[in-house]
């Protein structure tokens, strides 16, 4: 145990105070320096309008400018709900509301110039940032599998993206034969929502239960293990036995063509007849930051994980599931971690001072029927010796907790997070 | 002793979060928090609300749910990602003065 003389106490409190002192003194001089910067965001979905009212909430001063063209958001989180039925599609559709100091203007960005640090708006207007915050989502990969593009993807809605495809897709569900097969490809990894497809399965599944007892679910997956995997499994073995057959790449290969007009699928190995097609395609950061030279060969936008900037183009940050974030998931949560923790260190950045390391919180539920629900969570942090962000720790659901419990939970989760988001 | 000192110095200068201090902006590390648990919460929301404890209570709670001594359905899980310090900051944050 050592022991410390009194001139070593005093010093260390000397040292405290001065270290102390020096830094109370900062904000000071920051505002001294406080000057008004144009910043922009776009795309108004869970990371942009966080990101945006983030900035509006601790900066007011500033020019703030949310571009989204809609005032309305339909989130992916809780779609599945509306495909089976248990949901109405009001229950996914959110009004940014309490936007402060924040201009939204109407329009999507076109392009960016990253010379004169502008960006050119569908309405046709110019306006310059100092800094300019992207969460612009996904896009769809439509090369890969014969047959199968965007103009199909309207006759076969995957519904990756919720909306009028959601609506579609419930439709079609609701109105297949009674014994019929809904096909559900999933894509492999990077896509939104890594569990997702599988509680799209779960909930589909849920509805068979109450109006088709002998439809099924074929899952045709490019991957061999997935997310929440355990839980899913469990959850259809015991809620839905014989419904879901869960087919991976080991056993099935690639997905090779899709025959829209016989709702034929093909693999390497076996081919499938469906009544409906839900075919999730592979996915790629939006084309608007392919076109801004902010993505790179694996088709995202590469980031620094400490305050989202683009390694790419100065005075550019991504969020959200159009960034390179490894190993946090592409989730809704995720981004609005990490829109908070773009917005904060954009704000000082202006000021002249460099954000220190947060941790970042993902956490996500999964409805496995109406009233049963798994979660994961994850916390992350980057790790300054490797200069990449790590997982501090990472966990979900057990066969042994209380499904039940963690449903109501997600009930509640949604409510609250998306008035967090869009007030 | 010498580096000792130095390095007693070093740790209390150093805080796990050093931009609460330094950086005039920081709100984040509580922002994940409240996006499960409500500020104003609605009837049909029944994740607990925080604002109703103290500080020192929170920070108990947080510690039994990293221990495992209290268990919950995600807080264990979450709460091993935070050293005990940071829960401490959060604690301090989020609780009611």
């Amino acid at each position: 145990m050592p022991t410390f003389t009194r001139r070593q106490f005093l010093t260390c409190i000397a040292n405290r105070s001065l270290a102390l002192s020096l830094l109370s003194l900062k904000p000071v001089f920051a505002s001294s320096r406080r000057a008004k910067a144009n910043i922009i965001i776009g795309g108004g979905g869970i990371g942009g309008t966080s990101a945006a009212r983030t900035l509006a909430q601790l900066a007011p001063h500033h020019n703030i400018t949310l571009i989204d063209p809609s005032s309305t958001v339909t989130s992916c989180v809780g779609s599945n709900l509306v495909l089976s039925g248990n949901q109405p599609f009001s229950s996914i559709q959110h009004t940014r509301r309490h936007l402060g100091s924040i201009q939204h203007i109407r329009a999507t960005i076109e392009a960016i110039d990253h010379d004169h640090r502008s960006v050119f708006l569908s309405n046709g207007s110019k306006l310059s940032y100092d800094r300019l915050i992207l969460s612009p989502g996904i896009d769809f990969i439509w090369s890969g599998i014969d047959g199968y593009n965007e103009l199909i993807s309207e006759i076969h809605p995957h519904a990756w993206r919720a909306g009028p495809q959601t609506l579609m897709l419930r439709k079609q569900i609701a109105e297949m034969p009674k014994q019929g097969t809904v096909i559900l490809s999933v894509p492999d990894n990077p896509y939104r929502c890594p569990p997702g497809p599988y509680e799209r399965a779960s909930l589909i599944a849920d509805y068979f239960t109450r109006h088709k007892m002998r439809a099924k679910i074929i899952i045709i997956d490019a991957k061999t293990k997935f997310s929440k995997q355990a839980g899913f499994e469990r959850a259809w073995s015991e809620l839905y036995p014989n419904m879901i057959e869960w087919h991976s790449s080991e056993t099935e290969g690639r997905l090779e063509y899709i025959d829209a007009r016989k709702k034929k699928i093909g693999t390497e190995f076996n081919r499938y007849r469906g009544d409906v097609l839900n075919i999730i395609p592979a996915q790629k950061a939006s084309e608007l930051t392919q076109r801004a030279h902010l993505t790179d060969a694996s088709g995202w936008c590469p980031v620094d994980p400490q305050n989202f900037a683009s390694t790419l183009i100065p005075n550019v940050f991504v969020i959200g599931d159009a960034a390179s974030v490894s190993p946090m998931p592409k989730s809704a949560f995720s981004a609005h971690t990490q829109a908070q923790v773009c917005a904060v260190s954009v704000l000082n950045d202006l000021e002249g001072f460099k954000s220190s390391n947060q941790p970042m919180i993902n956490h996500c539920y999964s409805f496995l029927s109406e009233n049963q629900a798994i979660s994961i969570t994850g916390v992350y942090a980057y790790d300054a010796d490797a200069n990449v962000l790590k997982t501090r720790s990472i966990g979900e659901s057990t066969n042994t907790d209380d499904w039940t419990k963690e449903a109501d939970f997600a009930k509640s989760w949604y409510g609250t997070f998306m008035r967090e988001v869009f007030g | 002793m010498l580096t000792m000192t130095r390095l007693i110095i070093i740790l209390i200068s150093l805080s796990p979060f050093p931009s609460f201090s330094e950086a005039p902006f920081s709100q984040v590390s509580t922002s994940g928090c409240l996006a499960c648990h409500a500020k104003e919460q609605l009837d049909r929301e029944i994740i607990p609300r925080l604002d109703n404890r103290t500080p020192n209570q929170l920070y108990q709670l947080l510690l039994d749910f990293k221990s495992g001594q209290r268990k919950g359905t995600v807080m264990n899980r979450i709460s091993q990602g935070f050293s005990d310090q940071e829960l401490k900051i959060i604690s301090d944050r989020l609780g009611t003065h």
